[in-house]
């Protein structure tokens, strides 16, 4: 009997590279940035590295929280409306015939996903602006005569935020309609049931997945947004993002600034466990 | 009935998606300085494009750097998806883990994170902090769609290729690399999307001297509404559509966003 | 020669191979045969150098090539779903092996175009696997495997996937080759069929283990155990009280009359009733249920003597004491 043992198993070198790589330059930066969380502001807005809590105090004082809120009240809004409006399109795109429309629709819906954010925004501004595009037809309509505030509102926020995430929305839920055995609708129409029935029963239940996917892929980053609100809601209506942004860049607190991104991503992690709770019951 | 109420409400959600862009565009060839009245035809604003050197010099950047992350992100990516493609290692599912990570993480998150890393150890800000943070991100895509050519992958004609004599290497370049080049390029191409479009965590990891085009265009808006990001934002809009175009015929992007979702 | 020693694999806490040891010779038909999920393919991966054995030896011609790793071994295998290059045409499929062999060109070209004719695939030449139909691909792969001379030919499953006609041509291919080669021949299958009709001598595998290595005639008549002769064609079982020695006999061996035999013509007599009949074109099967609730099962091949039988039918069945088979269990 003879123990053989070959070269060794290699194959873990291949991984390597990448491994070392998001070492150094993801987690690392991440852990820095808890790090930071708990150290001092130094003055002239460096760091002084003695550990404090003063950040995370701070965080919880009043106009913060009240931010925070602001900032997830947003994200529900937006997430809610990229599932209103978001649902219909996916369904209509999973229900065409041919194959060819299918992809042709998908391939249109996916190619704002992959443009410039700042470009679609800005885009808004246009539109949205005092002299912007509606104003100026109204008023040369007659209707108005004084522009109408539109930019630098909480409602030019929020359809910027639904211009930018519907993609977002529309796209897992169409992966999950399409996922649906189309000889499960063909059978309950031959037991009787009607296309209303049909939909709450049977469609709808099983697509949710795509709308755990959805919440995830939406509501999660809108907490973490800030050119939206930068670019189209001026100093009125700051998220979280914004405060972080001009804590590292206008008042150079980093700790501070690394104190909100914590909370943040306490947030996230809070969303996803009970993204994954829920889901986990509601699925079958 | 219901059925057309679908059609009408489908046809104005694209709109709505549309719309904005479509005016964006068209306005780039507006002659009056407003984005609201038409003054007829003009190419002026991308004439002076041309004469902007700063936004030459950031169209340079972006491109640049947007080729060389996608270039070196596709290599470590392919190695890393043909290692998990093997999976016989330690703690795959761990290390798969970590590589989708950056994926999920808001771009907030890793650009600040990059941006206290590379200032606590002394690293300039500048063409290479903005290099390696699109690697980083990047790396987490190409693995991913690497990945998914490999699932349609016979893995037993590496064995037959072993079989005849190929060594890992050989077997690696003749009949690996071969089949899963529509991939390999699929990447590519989304990675250099990726980097070209990049605005968050350029603008936190680009300190002062470099600017990408996407920052600069940011700057530009910051002072006022002006034709030229019109023009620039088409230019830069339609070498991104170009890319993703060129991208799905090699493979059907859907299929990649759906397989990440779900 | 080829001798396999000991060889063990074990997945987990599945045993795929336990103990197998074989000698094999050139110029046979080896055939491994077995039920799905018996270790077979492991086995066949394992000589081919793919997997890694946990004990045991292999050693070709005096020399131990138990470590040497696959790309080493002058051992080629056709896969059973033939896993042809799909980026690379017919004629580079072939050439592979020499390639990786850094033959020269010249040379490559001659033996390509060589195989490519013995297997009567010339004009497929420039064709992407895509292109080819499942009789071709596996022209194909044999000629990527042949064309190397390799001292082992492994094959996995080779007739499975072939329609009646293919795959007689594909046994007269083999065959063809057979002399030609020069090669020690190793089939895997679950099909006893392609096996006794090709094999000079056939190894039974079950649960990781050779049952029995016999030729097919001796497998057939004189199985020993249960399992192999169940495995092997079909028997009724006589008696299975004693576990060393159950009683068995092949439905052929049974003779069946609409009259009572003559007094002691048969040791072994029964009688029942036809409880159904399936006319098969060139036999009769029959299935007698016995007065106390065994049924047996009967081959006829004489359709003309028996063409008035009806189910519902008393029949008398005979056997002799010599078409008895005794198995352990």
């Amino acid at each position: 009997m003879l123990r053989i043992k070959r070269k060794g198993n290699i194959n873990g070198l291949y991984v390597l590279p990448s491994i070392i790589w998001l070492m150094i330059l993801f987690v690392i930066p991440v852990i820095f940035i808890l790090a930071f969380s708990f150290f001092e502001r130094g003055t002239y807005g460096g760091v002084n590295y003695i550990f404090s809590l003063e950040n995370f105090k701070l965080v919880f004082d009043g106009i913060y929280i009240k931010i925070f809120f602001k900032t997830v009240l947003i994200a529900i809004i937006n997430t809610i409306l990229c599932i209103l409006l978001g649902y219909p399109l996916a369904y209509y795109i999973s229900t065409r015939k041919s194959i060819k429309v299918k992809n042709l629709l998908l391939m249109l819906i996916i190619l704002p996903f992959w443009t410039n954010f700042l470009i679609r925004t800005f885009s808004w501004m246009i539109i949205l602006g005092n002299e912007g595009l509606i104003n100026t037809s109204l008023i040369n309509l007659g209707i108005i005569n004084e522009p109408l505030e539109l930019l630098f509102t909480p409602f030019a926020v929020q359809i910027g935020m639904l211009y930018n995430y519907l993609p977002f929305m529309v796209l897992p839920i169409y992966a999950s309609l399409e996922k649906i055995d189309k000889n499960i609708v063909l059978a309950s129409n031959d037991l009787g049931a009607n296309n209303i029935k049909i939909f709450f029963n049977i469609i709808f239940p099983l697509s949710i997945k795509g709308l755990f996917v959805g919440v995830f892929l939406v509501f999660i980053p809108s907490l973490g947004e800030f050119i939206i609100p930068d670019l189209l809601g001026g100093a009125k209506s700051p998220m979280i993002g914004n405060i972080i942004k001009d804590q590292f860049l206008t008042s150079r607190n980093w700790p501070f600034g690394s104190a909100l991104v914590i909370v943040v991503m306490a947030l996230i992690l809070i969303t996803i466990i009970i993204n994954n709770k829920t889901f986990k019951r509601n699925s079958f | 009935m219901k059925n057309r109420l679908l059609n009408i409400y489908s046809f104005g959600i694209f709109a709505f998606l549309y719309l904005p862009i479509l005016i964006l565009v068209i306005f780039s060839f507006n002659q009056d300085k407003f984005n609201s009245s038409w003054g007829g035809f003009s190419t002026e604003w991308y004439i002076k494009l041309l004469n902007n050197s700063e936004l030459l010099e950031s169209f340079q950047v972006s491109f640049t750097i947007a080729l060389f992350s996608a270039f070196i992100s596709t290599i470590i990516g392919t190695l890393a998806a043909y290692g998990f493609y093997k999976k016989s290692f330690f703690g795959t599912s761990k290390i798969k883990t970590l590589v989708n990570l950056p994926i999920i993480t808001p771009d907030i998150i890793l650009g600040l994170g990059l941006l206290i890393f590379f200032v606590s150890i002394n690293f300039t800000l500048g063409y290479y902090s903005i290099l390696l943070a699109h690697i980083t991100f990047n790396i987490s895509y190409t693995t991913l769609i690497v990945l998914t050519r490999f699932s349609n992958f016979n893995s037993n004609i590496e064995n037959a290729a072993k079989d005849l004599g190929a060594s890992n290497f050989k077997s690696f370049v003749f009949i690996i690399l071969p089949n899963i080049f529509p991939g390999i390029l699929v990447s590519f191409l989304i990675a250099f999307t990726l980097s070209w479009d990049d605005f968050i965590i350029s603008f936190f990891t680009s300190g002062v001297g470099t600017t990408t085009l996407p920052v600069r265009v940011y700057s530009m808006i910051k002072m006022g509404v002006n034709p030229q990001i019109n023009a620039i934002s088409t230019i830069t809009l339609v070498i991104t559509i170009i890319t993703i175009l060129i991208a799905s015929k090699f493979q059907n992007i859907s299929k990649i966003i759906n397989s990440k979702s779900l | 020669m080829l001798r396999i020693i000991e060889l063990t694999k074990i997945y987990v806490d599945i045993n795929a191979c336990k103990n197998i040891s074989l000698d094999l010779i050139k110029n046979e038909f080896f055939f491994v045969l077995g039920p799905s999920g018996c270790g077979k393919t492991t086995l066949l991966k394992i000589i081919a150098g793919l997997v890694e054995q946990d004990s045991g030896t292999i050693i070709l011609n005096e020399s131990d090539i138990s470590v040497i790793p696959s790309n080493e071994r002058p051992f080629n295998i056709v896969f059973q779903d033939y896993s042809l290059f799909p980026h690379l045409n017919v004629f580079n499929n072939v050439a592979f092996g020499l390639k990786m062999k850094k033959v020269n060109k010249e040379e490559i070209r001659n033996r390509v175009i060589e195989t490519l004719e013995l297997l009567k695939i010339s004009n497929l030449s420039k064709r992407k696997p895509s292109e080819l139909s499942g009789g071709q691909q596996q022209r194909v792969a044999l000629a990527r495997a042949i064309i190397n001379k390799p001292k082992v030919l492994l094959l996995d499953e080779p007739l499975s996937a072939l329609d009646e006609k293919l795959r007689f041509e594909m046994q007269q291919v083999l065959l063809d080759l057979k002399s030609k080669l020069n090669s020690i021949f190793i089939f895997v299958t679950h099909n006893q069929e392609e096996a006794l009709s090709l094999a000079d001598r056939i190894a039974v595998m079950k649960d990781g283990q050779i049952v029995q290595v016999d030729t097919p005639k001796n497998l057939y008549t004189k199985p020993i155990t249960k399992f192999i002769a169940e495995f092997i064609g079909e028997v009724n079982i006589l008696d299975q009280k004693e576990e060393e020695r159950i009683k068995l006999i092949r439905p052929e061996n049974i003779n069946l009359s609409q009259v009572p035999f003559k007094e002691n013509y048969y040791e072994h007599t029964e009688n029942g009733k036809i409880i159904q009949l399936l006319f098969k074109g060139n036999s009769i099967s029959v299935i007698v249920s016995l007065d106390y609730s065994k049924t047996f099962k009967v081959l006829l091949s004489n359709i003309i003597q028996f063409d008035k039988l009806e189910i519902g039918d008393k029949v008398f069945l005979g056997w002799s004491e010599n078409s008895i088979i005794y198995v352990k269990n």
